[in-house]
């Protein structure tokens, strides 16, 4: 899950318990606000900060996410109503990704849940989703509390991120699996995420001790804070798409604007066969979709957000979010397309003050070869609906 | 094929292909169309609804359940089922309607409404003329109307019109149409009668041309009287449903709905037991259909505030009076086979609204009366009548709560002596029968009904329970449509 | 000002919002005419500051006009109970209910997001988690919101404006209408004068005398008679105001809107005193309302449409200098007494002025001094003008009622403009 689109108008944006923390780092000065917290674009410049997340490893402010406790005997059963997640799967300690949808079958947000104990749950959303929440556990026997402002979630984000938590005493015990356990008397979980391209974990533990388990990360190694403009690059480049910038959330877009899992480029988050989750019906009904959400390598040093794709002289699409990619030395960008235009030669116009078009090409990301394996397995599975073979 | 048990275990049964909740009417229409077109039926009488016989509310005077007067029924039910000759009969067809003012003044609108007019003449020869135009083309907008309120998705009227006719409140379409205002208070006694809004407030004018658009009989906006009551169609449904091989049983015990990959497999009872069907049909209310028997956990987020809106505060009330004697005023004792109606003055009836949602009972407020025992023998002792009262608005109290009841017993005292001035004093016995929460406006409660019968996803469940009902006479129109919906479904081998 | 007999569109009203409409009509294009209904009143005092395409078209930097901004809201309740205030923003008002109640914090700006939303103005609840086209507002409130300060602090800002008490179908629609989003205000006279001289700029006839009887000529034009014996024909019509045009006796087309106020007036209260109220000019500066609870102005209502005043009934009010104007939502049109109807006398009026400044002193806990003069002035009548009307005439479009009654009105004008 990335952060999702921020908003610069916002009047007074609040610190997050890490801000003391992290604005000590900041050397740009860059400020902008993500759902109504203060988040740096980027604290010293993104391009050594986007070196660092994906060579080696990086702090990440994660604070502006939103975080909800969902405690009860009917938690697990109310949570898989509202996401995608497989609930009933997870042991203790373990995490999922997955997908809130509305009851059309349309991406309404993004939803990362972790198991904390026997009925406690800790749900992580992109953008509020508090009144979704309140309406799909009326009726049910749990508490929800928005602990958002109460915990201080530290990413580590690179290759290098287990190794850093580790030598500052947290200890993850796995790859998918998260933990929870004390390191100088504060009592924290850990989980593990994803940033786009980028593995990494995200250590959450209470507001007042913000300062303590960042000095201590510190004194092991001196890692850079990174901030959003490096962490486009990395999401980018992983092929996760950006909640607001790339599709538009489905209880604010109109028909046109809404968009299924799998026009996302995530059906992987959303499989029909999984245990019934909000808007499962409506996906059978669906057809094949219209538009995807793919992402791009543009031969040119920048793709301008809402440049035009061509497909033989034919609008076909637009992009919707780009960077420039250190590695590839190319621009990176997802663009919405029509369906029918992915196998053809696609361009993108004007990419500079000249007008020209630039060839683009399909890139592969991890998200794109997560989606591609999940539509093979369901091809080659038996499937319950009758199939029309 | 047979039913099978597991030794010493629950029965599941197998063999059936639809199974229909319920022992409401509209149920009943279901289980003897999808009998009639070849299907193996179950019903399960469960839950209230049972048509009970006759009742002894006084000594020698008797009551049944059900509505007695058909306003609205669905011919095309009534044809498939061939109820005429399941013994669906009219005691009296094209019933008038006597109705009273606030000043006393009375009106007696013919059974058939396109010479209502000349009714209206005597009371006000300037609106005749006006009368009889607004009238033909009401009843002409509610022909064209009538298959959508009946549960036609398509609705055959320009947009601009169905936007006024849809948002309008009765006091927008009709206040300062007519000189005389009792012609107004007519009109929106006959519109506001069921209806949770006051007249002032909008979407209520809608109710009106439902009104219009029902037929009995062959005749559109008549009345007719059943034969038998209530009970005379319910009967004759069960031997239609009979008929067709529909197995009927009694029980209370279902425990839920089976749902497997999204689609309904069958019904569980609490002991375990199993009813295995691809098609369900449930004439039970909402809360019931989906809450009870499928659970918050596999409806829809957006669907499920569908079945948590809130019941009205208001509600009509039925009370059955035992009319001791011969009714004094000649002009109500003239025939005492019609329909009677108090129109309330617009301040009675804003007063009996403000009342109503204050928890109590105002009076006088509207009052739709009729007596059954005008229309079938033996209810009432030789020379009495046993009349039924619809008040409206009441409070919607449930009917054990003592202050309550007598608030509405007084006002039904009160409606009677202002349909038949001098005869209070004859009611020796008043029993308050039934209390009915009021409807949202008509276009919601469609609105409704469209989300209810087709938005909750789950294949193979069909939804005919009282919210799928549209309008205040039994029409139904929702029993036959998820009949076709489910026979849809069935024949397309189980796909939508 | 010629005497012209014919034109493209007539606007029926010389309020603000008709001025304003007639003159962007014109400026589009449209051969235009302004009448006076003569229920026109400035018991408004102050109205919603036009939107910029408004003052775009109209070039209303040109006139002299102020505007202020209430950025906050502040309801009072029963006596002894502290009052609620929300600021406009969202997240800080939030932040500032959290005080109340931690889930608070986060269900308001939902509900505000919601709310600002243009599909929760036509949402179909089916499919989205906004409030129904049918639904109440009470019962949109009841299903965001447990505190019931805050509900009946949201119906105080959003339906009172209306003269609607909660739980009347399709009030929802009053929660998204813009009440609840901040709002600039100018004074009502100074802005009208600069529109009707925008008016005059632009070419509109505004025409003296007050119209008689709006009639058909044939089928294809109107025909508005007028008091002196002119007639005047138009190809389009329209009114200002839902409100104006039905206490004048015209049959209207709001376009289905179910915010149009179905009985009573809504009575104006200017109090003016000799010194400004001892408050600070932070909380001066908010935009009040005092009521009990939903059920009081439920209550309030009831006894509006049988023609009585309740003993409790609500009232909003703004502060601007050393005045306050106050504003009586459920007030009946005509007083009702034993049985009889009868009109406002003055002594009715002052009977209400006084009780409303006295009302005022209590919440504000004496902060204003004793009035030095007091005008009541009482609204147009939707409800008395109903029997008036005339069927035989199609309806007048009018701009459905909303919290920004100019830039409704100039859309509808320009709407009908375009069509020619």
């Amino acid at each position: 899950m990335h952060f999702p689109i921020c908003n610069d108008e916002c009047a007074e944006p609040r610190p997050t318990p890490l801000y003391a923390a992290c604005a000590a780092h900041s050397i740009s000065n860059s400020w902008t606000a993500v759902n109504g917290w203060a988040a740096a674009r980027a604290y010293s410049n993104p391009d050594d900060e986007y070196r660092a997340a994906s060579d080696d490893a990086a702090l990440v402010d994660l604070g502006p996410l939103c975080r909800y406790t969902v405690r009860g005997p009917d938690a697990a059963s109310a949570l898989a109503r509202l996401t995608t997640t497989p609930v009933g799967e997870l042991a203790i300690a373990e995490s999922a990704r997955g997908l809130i949808l509305d009851a059309g079958g349309a991406v309404a947000n993004f939803a990362d849940l972790t198991r904390l104990s026997g009925d406690l749950y800790l749900l992580t959303t992109a953008t509020p989703a508090d009144r979704r929440l309140d309406l799909a556990t009326r009726g049910f026997d749990l508490a929800v509390a928005n602990v958002g402002a109460e915990v201080a979630a530290l990413g580590i984000v690179g290759p290098a991120a287990r190794e850093a938590a580790a030598a500052a005493g947290i200890d993850v015990l796995s790859a998918d699996a998260s933990a929870q356990g004390r390191v100088r008397g504060v009592e924290l979980a850990v989980r593990p995420i994803n940033f786009g391209a980028a593995p990494g974990v995200e250590i959450i533990y209470p507001a007042e001790d913000a300062l303590v388990i960042w000095e201590r990360l510190r004194r092991k190694r001196q890692l850079p804070v990174a901030g959003i403009d490096a962490l486009e690059i990395l999401r980018i480049e992983g092929g996760a798409p950006r909640l607001g910038v790339d599709f538009l959330n489905a209880d604010l877009a109109d028909a046109a604007g809404k968009r299924r899992p799998d026009e996302i480029g995530l059906p992987h988050l959303a499989p029909p066969n999984r245990a019934w989750f909000n808007g499962r019906r409506a996906m059978k009904g669906a057809g094949d979709p219209e538009r995807y959400l793919v992402v791009l390598t543009v031969d040119a040093d920048a793709a301008p957000v809402g440049a035009a794709i061509f497909s033989r002289n034919e609008t076909v699409g637009r992009v919707t979010s780009a960077a420039f990619s250190p590695k590839l030395r190319r621009s990176l960008c997802f663009a919405d397309i029509k369906a029918s235009a992915l196998d053809r030669p696609l361009e993108v116009g004007p990419v500079d003050a000249g007008g020209g078009r630039v060839l683009a090409r399909l890139h592969d990301t991890a998200e794109s070869r997560l989606a591609a394996a999940f539509r093979e397995s369901l091809r080659a599975a038996t499937d319950f609906r009758r199939s029309s073979v | 094929m047979s039913d099978f048990r597991r030794r010493g275990g629950p029965k599941i049964e197998g063999g059936v292909d639809a199974v229909v909740l319920g022992a409401s009417a509209d149920a009943l229409a279901a289980a003897a169309l999808l009998a009639r077109a070849g299907l193996h039926v179950v019903l399960i009488e469960t839950g209230g609804g049972r048509f009970h016989d006759k009742a002894e509310f006084a000594p020698g005077y008797f009551a049944a359940d059900g509505d007695p007067i058909a306003a609205a029924l669905d011919q095309e039910v009534i044809d498939a089922l061939d109820l005429y000759r399941r013994g669906l009969s009219f005691a009296r067809r094209r019933l008038e309607t006597f109705v009273r003012f606030s000043d006393g003044a009375a009106l007696v609108l013919p059974g058939d409404p396109e010479i209502g007019h000349e009714a209206v003449a005597a009371m006000s020869e300037a609106d005749a003329d006006r009368y009889a135009g607004f009238i033909d083309a009401e009843r002409k907008t509610a022909r064209a109307m009538a298959a959508w309120f009946s549960g036609d998705a398509t609705l055959d009227l320009s947009p601009d019109v169905y936007i006024e006719k849809s948002t309008a409140s009765l006091d927008d379409m009709l206040a300062g149409r007519f000189e005389d205002a009792r012609i107004f208070d007519y009109l929106r006694a006959e519109a506001a009668l069921g209806a949770a809004a006051r007249p002032s407030e909008p979407f209520t004018y809608l109710a009106l041309l439902r009104r219009m658009a029902g037929d009995a009989a062959g005749l559109q906006g008549g009345l007719a009287a059943i034969e038998g009551g209530g009970r005379g169609l319910v009967n004759a449904l069960r031997r239609a449903g009979q008929a067709g091989g529909v197995a009927i049983r009694q029980t209370d015990r279902v425990k839920s709905v089976i749902v497997e990959f999204d689609r309904v497999a069958g019904v569980e009872f609490d002991d375990g037991g199993q009813i295995r069907a691809p098609v369900i049909v449930s004439g039970l209310s909402a809360r019931e259909t989906f809450l009870d028997f499928i659970g918050r956990a596999r409806l829809d987020i957006e669907f499920a505030r569908t079945l948590d809106e809130p019941v009205a505060r208001v509600a009509g009330a039925r009370v059955n009076l035992a009319v001791n004697g011969p009714l004094a005023d000649p002009n109500a004792a003239a025939a005492l086979d019609r329909r009677f109606l108090y129109a309330p003055s617009p301040f009675e009836l804003d007063r009996a609204f403000r009342l109503a949602g204050e928890g109590s009972c105002g009076a006088p407020l509207i009052a739709e009366m009729t007596f059954p025992s005008a229309f079938e023998a033996g209810l009432a002792p030789q020379g009495c009548a046993a009349a039924s009262l619809h008040l409206h608005p009441v409070a919607l109290r449930p009917l054990s709560d003592e202050p309550w009841r007598a608030e509405v017993e007084a006002a039904a005292r009160v409606a009677f002596g202002r349909l038949a001035p001098g005869s209070a004093s004859l009611i020796t016995a008043l029993e308050v029968a039934a209390v009915d929460a009021a409807a949202p406006p008509t276009a919601a409660a469609i609105e409704r009904r469209a989300r209810l019968t087709g938005a909750s996803g789950l294949e193979g469940y069909f939804f005919c329970g009282p919210e799928a009902q549209i309008g205040g006479p039994l029409s139904l129109a929702a029993g036959r449509r998820a009949s076709e919906g489910a026979m849809r479904y069935f024949r397309h081998g189980g796909i939508d | 000002m010629g005497r012209l007999s014919q034109v493209d569109l007539l606007v029926i009203g010389t309020d603000a919002a008709g001025f304003a409409a007639a003159a962007c009509a014109a400026r589009s294009g449209a051969q235009t005419a302004l009448v006076a209904t003569g229920f026109e009143s400035d018991c408004d005092a102050t109205i919603a500051e036009p939107p910029n395409f408004v003052w775009r078209l109209l070039d209303l930097h040109q006139y002299e006009l102020r505007f202020e901004t209430l950025p906050a809201r502040t309801s009072y309740f029963a006596d002894g109970a502290s009052p609620l205030t929300t600021v406009n923003d969202p997240l800080a008002a939030g932040r500032a209910l959290a005080a109340r109640a931690p889930a608070l914090e986060h269900l308001w700006s939902a509900f505000i997001d919601e709310m600002s939303r243009p599909q929760a103005r036509a949402a179909d609840s089916g499919v989205s988690l906004g409030p129904g086209r049918y639904q109440s507002a009470n019962a949109a409130l009841d299903d965001y919101f447990a505190d019931e300060q805050l509900k009946t602090h949201i119906v105080g800002a959003a339906l009172a404006p209306f003269g609607l008490a909660g739980d009347e179908p399709g009030s929802a629609a009053a929660l998204a209408a813009g009440y609840l989003q901040s709002h600039r205000r100018a004074a009502y006279a100074p802005l009208v004068e600069a529109l009707k001289s925008a008016a005059r700029a632009a070419g509109v006839e505004i025409v003296e005398p007050r119209l008689k009887r709006l009639g058909r000529d044939g089928s294809k034009l109107w025909k508005a008679a007028l008091d002196d014996g002119r007639e005047i024909r138009a190809a389009n019509a329209m009114a200002s105001s839902a409100l104006l045009a039905e206490a004048a006796g015209i049959r209207i087309d709001a376009g289905g809107s179910p915010l149009r106020r179905r009985s009573g007036a809504q009575a104006t209260i200017r109090i003016r005193y000799d010194r400004k109220p001892k408050l600070s000019a932070k909380d001066a500066a908010a935009a009040f309302f005092i009521a009990t609870d939903r059920d009081a102005i439920i209550r309030a209502r009831n006894a509006m449409i049988e023609g009585r005043l309740d003993d409790d009934a609500p009232l909003a009010f703004e502060i601007r200098g050393k005045e306050i104007i106050a504003r009586a939502p459920y007030c009946p049109a005509r007083l009702r007494d034993n049985g009889e109807t009868r009109e406002w006398t003055g002594q009715d009026r002052q009977i209400l002025g006084r009780q409303a400044a006295a009302l005022i002193e209590k919440r504000l806990a004496g902060a204003t001094g004793t009035p030095r003069d007091i005008e009541v002035t009482i609204g147009p009548d939707a409800a008395s003008g109903l029997r008036r009307r005339s069927f035989d005439v199609p309806p007048t479009p009018a701009p459905p009622p909303s919290a920004d009654p100019i830039g409704a009105a100039v859309a509808l004008a320009l709407e009908i403009a375009r069509r020619e």
